[in-house]
C-alpha cells in the first residue's frame, strides 16, 4: 500500500507514474513493477510552494520532484511549519530601531570618517567643489576690503593650529543673507550677510562659526553624510530608487546636523574669546535674523533652536576685555568690498 | 486544461506583503536582505508561472547572489574605483593622464557591463526549472560584450540608424544560445522589418532635441547652493521626460512592439514558432503602470511591476503547439555556481 503521485527524476521532462511509500526515516518512491526508484530521507525533504497539489523536492536529488495529489496524508507525515506570529510586530520594531541607530550613528561615524580622510585629499576635492561654482559667481576684490577681511581671519585663526585655519575667506557679489563653509577649507560669504550686519562683531561671529566648521571639518561630513544616506537608500529601497535617493542626498547635502551646530557654535566662542572679541554679535545677529523670518541662512539652519543657541551663547562667560573685531574704517571698506567685482573664484 | 501556451496568475496581495517584508528586513540588515529578498520575489513570480500549464521553478538561492555580489565589488568594483580616483587625484594635480586613466576605466567598465549581463542572464536561466529541466545559456559573455561595444560605437557613427540592425543581431545571438534541457532555441530575425517605424522614433527625436535647445538657450540655472536649484533641475528632468513622451512616446512604444512580435515570429524552439500580438497601447498602459507603481512606492513595489509585465507577456506569447516532453532531456552542460555579481553590484539593470 502507498500514496499514487507523479515522479519527475530531474534527467528528462517526463511524469513517471509511481507510488510512495512512507516510512518512519524517509520515504521511498516505488514505480509500477514494484522498483524503489530513490530513496528520500525525511531530513532533506521540503515543500516547493505556489501550486494546488503538493510538490516535494529533495536536497541530495537538486531537480528531482514528488508531485501529490491534496490532500495527502503525506502532507501529515512531513514536518508541520511553524506559524509566523510576531514577525510583523519585530520587522517593525526592529526597522523603527535600525533608522533610529542611524540617525544617531550617522552624524558621529560621518566625523570620524571625514578625520580619517588626509587633509590633502580633502582639499584638492574641495578645488572640483570651487570649480563648479567657477562660472557663476564673482569675488569681490575691492584691495582696501580685502585687506581687512584678511586681518579679520587673521585675527581669528591665531588660537587655531595650522591644519585647522581656513584655506581661503572670500567674498562673493550676491545678496544671499548667508555664509558657508567647502569641503577643503574654503569659506564664502555672501555680500547680503555683509549688507545685513551692523557691527564688525557679527561678521566676525558669524566667520569664526564657519572657521569652527572648517576647525572640525563639518563640510567634509556632511558630504560623506549624504552620500552615505543617498547609498543606503538605494540599497534598502530596491533597484529603481537611484532618482529618489539623489535627490533626497541633494536636500541634504550642506545641511549640518544640530550636534554639528552647536559644537561650532561653542567652539566660534572660543575663537572669539581668544582673539578678544565680543561672542555678543554673533548673538545679535542671530537674533535679528531671528525676528526677521524668512528663509534660512546654512549657519541658522535648525531655526527652533535658535533662540536657545543665543541664550547659550549669552549665557557664555565673556572672558577678557574685548575690542572691537575691525575699527569703523576697515568695517566699512569690509562692507564696500564688493565695490570692484572683478575675480573669478577659483583663481587666487 | 488551459489551451494557452502561457499563463501567469499570481495576485497583488501576497506580492505586496512579501515586498513590504523584504523592505523592511532591507533596513534591519541595512539592505544586506535583498539578495534573498530577490529570490523569494522571482520564487513567486515564476511559481505562478505556467508554460502548457506547468509552472515554472526558480531555484536559485539568495547565498548564490550574495558570494556573486561580493566577488564583482572586490574584483571589479573596487579595482574600479580605485582607478576613477587615482585619476581624479591626476586631474586635480594638474596632470592630463588622469583624464586618460579615467577614459579606459569607462570603457573597460562598460565591456564588463556587457559581461555581467551576459552572465547574469546565465544565472537566472540555469536556475528556471519546468519539468525538471533546467533552462541554460551557452554562448561567449565576452563576445556578447564586445557586440554591445560595437553596437554602442557604431550608433554614434552612424546618428542611431545602426540601431535595430545591431539589437536584432544582440539577440539573435542571446536566442540562439538559449535552451531548455538539451533543446535549443532558433530565431533568424532580420532587421529589416523594423526601418519603417524606426524612422518615424528618430524623426519624432528632431523636436526634442529642438525644444532642449530653447530650454537651455533661454533658462539661466540657478548655481548648486541656492535654493532654486533643485526645483530648477527638477524642472529640466520633468521637460526632457515630458517632451519625450509628448513627440517620441507613440513612435518609440510602436517600434517596440514591432520589435518584440518580430523576435518571437522568428523562434523556433524544437521546430515550434512563437506569436507576440501585444500592441502598442498596450505596451504604452503597460509601461505607464509601471512606472508610476515604481516611483510612488519608492521602488518598494517594484516587484509588482514585474508581475505586471509578466503577466501581460504571457498574455500576449503564444506557441504554435506544446514541445514533445518525451524527447526533452537535461543539458550535460555545467551549471554556475554563483550569480549575476557584477550587475548586482552595479544593480538597477534588469526587470526582475
Ligand atoms: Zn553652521
Amino acid at each position: 500500500m502507498g500514496v499514487p503521485g507523479l515522479y519527475r527524476d530531474g534527467k528528462n521532462a517526463r511524469d513517471h507514474q509511481i507510488v510512495v511509500r512512507l516510512l518512519g526515516h524517509g520515504l521511498d518512491i516505488i514505480d509500477h513493477d514494484g522498483q524503489v526508484l530513490a530513496h528520500w530521507p525525511k531530513a532533506q525533504i521540503s515543500r516547493v510552494d505556489g501550486t494546488d497539489d503538493l510538490r516535494l523536492a529533495c536536497s541530495s536529488h537538486p531537480l528531482a520532484r514528488l508531485l501529490l495529489p491534496q490532500p495527502s496524508p503525506v502532507s501529515l507525515w512531513l514536518p508541520q511549519r511553524r506559524s509566523a506570529r510576531g514577525l510583523w510586530l519585530g520587522l517593525v520594531a526592529g526597522s523603527a530601531a535600525m533608522v533610529a541607530l542611524l540617525a544617531w550613528g550617522l552624524p558621529r561615524l560621518s566625523i570620524v570618517v571625514a578625520h580619517m580622510v588626509p587633509l590633502e585629499t580633502e582639499r584638492s576635492w574641495g578645488q572640483t567643489f570651487v570649480a563648479q561654482m567657477e562660472d557663476r559667481k564673482v569675488v569681490c576684490a575691492d584691495a582696501s576690503g580685502a585687506d581687512a577681511l584678511d586681518r579679520l581671519e587673521k585675527r581669528l585663526a591665531t588660537a587655531l593650529p595650522a591644519e585647522q585655519r581656513p584655506t581661503r575667506v572670500v567674498v562673493v557679489n550676491d545678496p544671499l543673507v548667508n555664509a558657508i563653509a567647502l569641503p577643503g577649507g574654503t569659506i564664502i560669504m555672501f555680500k547680503g550677510l555683509l549688507d545685513q550686519a551692523e557691527s564688525a562683531d557679527e561678521i566676525a561671529g558669524v566667520l569664526a562659526h564657519e572657521m569652527a566648521h572648517v576647525a572640525q571639518r563639518h563640510p567634509l561630513a556632511a558630504a560623506i553624510r549624504s552620500i552615505g544616506v543617498a547609498s543606503l537608500a538605494t540599497m534598502m529601497t530596491g533597484d529603481f530608487s537611484a532618482l529618489v535617493a539623489t535627490l533626497g542626498g541633494m536636500a541634504l547635502s550642506g545641511h549640518y546636523s544640530r550636534t554639528d551646530e552647536s559644537a561650532a557654535d561653542s567652539m566660534a566662542v572660543d575663537i572669539l574669546r581668544d582673539a578678544d572679541i565680543s561672542p555678543l554679535g554673533l548673538a545679535t545677529f542671530f537674533d535679528r535674523l531671528n525676528q526677521q523670518g524668512g528663509e534660512l541662512p546654512e549657519f541658522l539652519s535648525s531655526h527652533p533652536e535658535l533662540e536657545s543657541r543665543r541664550q547659550r551663547i549669552v549665557g557664555l562667560p565673556l572672558g577678557a576685555p574685548t575690542s572691537s573685531a575691525l575699527d569703523k574704517v576697515d568695517f566699512q571698506n569690509l562692507k564696500n568690498i564688493c565695490a570692484q567685482p572683478a575675480r573669478k573664484l577659483s583663481t587666487r | 486544461m488551459s489551451h494557452r501556451a502561457f499563463s501567469y496568475d499570481g495576485q497583488t496581495g501576497p506580492l505586496v506583503r512579501l515586498s513590504v517584508v523584504n523592505f523592511l528586513l532591507n533596513i534591519v540588515t541595512l539592505s544586506l536582505w535583498r539578495f534573498w529578498g530577490k529570490t523569494q520575489v522571482r520564487s513567486y513570480l515564476w511559481g505562478r508561472t505556467r508554460i502548457w500549464n506547468e509552472p515554472l521553478e526558480y531555484v536559485g538561492r539568495g547565498g548564490e547572489l550574495f558570494i556573486g555580489f561580493l566577488i564583482a565589488l572586490l574584483v571589479v568594483f573596487a579595482p574600479y574605483m580605485a582607478v576613477v580616483f587615482t585619476g581624479q587625484m591626476l586631474v586635480a594635480g594638474g596632470q592630463p593622464a588622469g583624464v586618460f586613466l579615467i577614459v579606459v576605466a569607462q570603457i573597460v567598465i562598460f565591456f564588463l557591463i556587457g559581461v555581467g549581463l551576459y552572465r547574469a542572464r546565465r544565472y537566472l536561466m540555469t536556475r528556471t526549472v519546468w519539468r525538471g529541466l533546467r533552462a541554460g545559456q551557452d554562448g561567449s559573455a565576452m563576445a556578447y560584450a564586445l557586440l554591445t561595444l560595437g553596437h554602442v560605437v557604431l550608433l554614434g557613427l552612424t546618428l542611431g540608424w545602426s540601431g535595430p540592425w545591431m539589437s536584432v543581431k544582440l539577440d539573435r545571438y542571446l536566442m540562439n544560445n538559449t535552451r531548455f534541457g538539451d533543446t535549443g532555441f532558433e530565431c533568424e530575425a532580420r532587421s529589416a522589418p523594423l526601418y519603417k517605424r524606426y524612422a518615424a522614433l528618430w524623426f519624432s527625436f528632431i523636436p526634442v532635441m529642438v525644444s532642449f535647445a530653447v530650454l537651455t538657450q533661454f533658462v539661466d540655472l540657478p548655481s548648486p547652493d541656492r535654493s532654486g536649484f533643485l526645483p530648477a533641475m527638477v524642472g529640466i528632468y520633468a521637460w526632457v521626460i515630458v517632451s519625450v513622451l509628448l513627440f517620441s512616446g507613440l513612435p518609440l512604444a510602436a517600434y517596440h512592439a514591432a520589435y518584440w512580435r518580430n523576435l518571437a515570429a522568428h523562434t523556433r524552439f524544437d521546430g515550434i514558432g512563437f506569436g507576440f500580438d501585444m500592441g502598442t497601447w498596450r505596451l504604452v498602459r503597460l509601461f505607464f503602470g509601471n512606472m508610476l507603481i515604481t516611483i510612488f512606492s519608492l521602488g518598494i513595489l517594484r516587484p509588482l511591476a514585474s508581475q505586471r509585465t509578466l503577466r501581460a507577456a504571457c498574455e500576449h506569447l503564444t506557441m504554435e503547439s506544446a514541445p514533445d516532453i518525451n524527447r526533452m532531456v537535461a543539458s550535460p552542460q555545467a551549471v554556475p555556481r554563483t550569480g549575476e555579481g557584477l550587475v548586482a553590484a552595479l544593480d538597477g539593470i534588469g526587470e526582475f
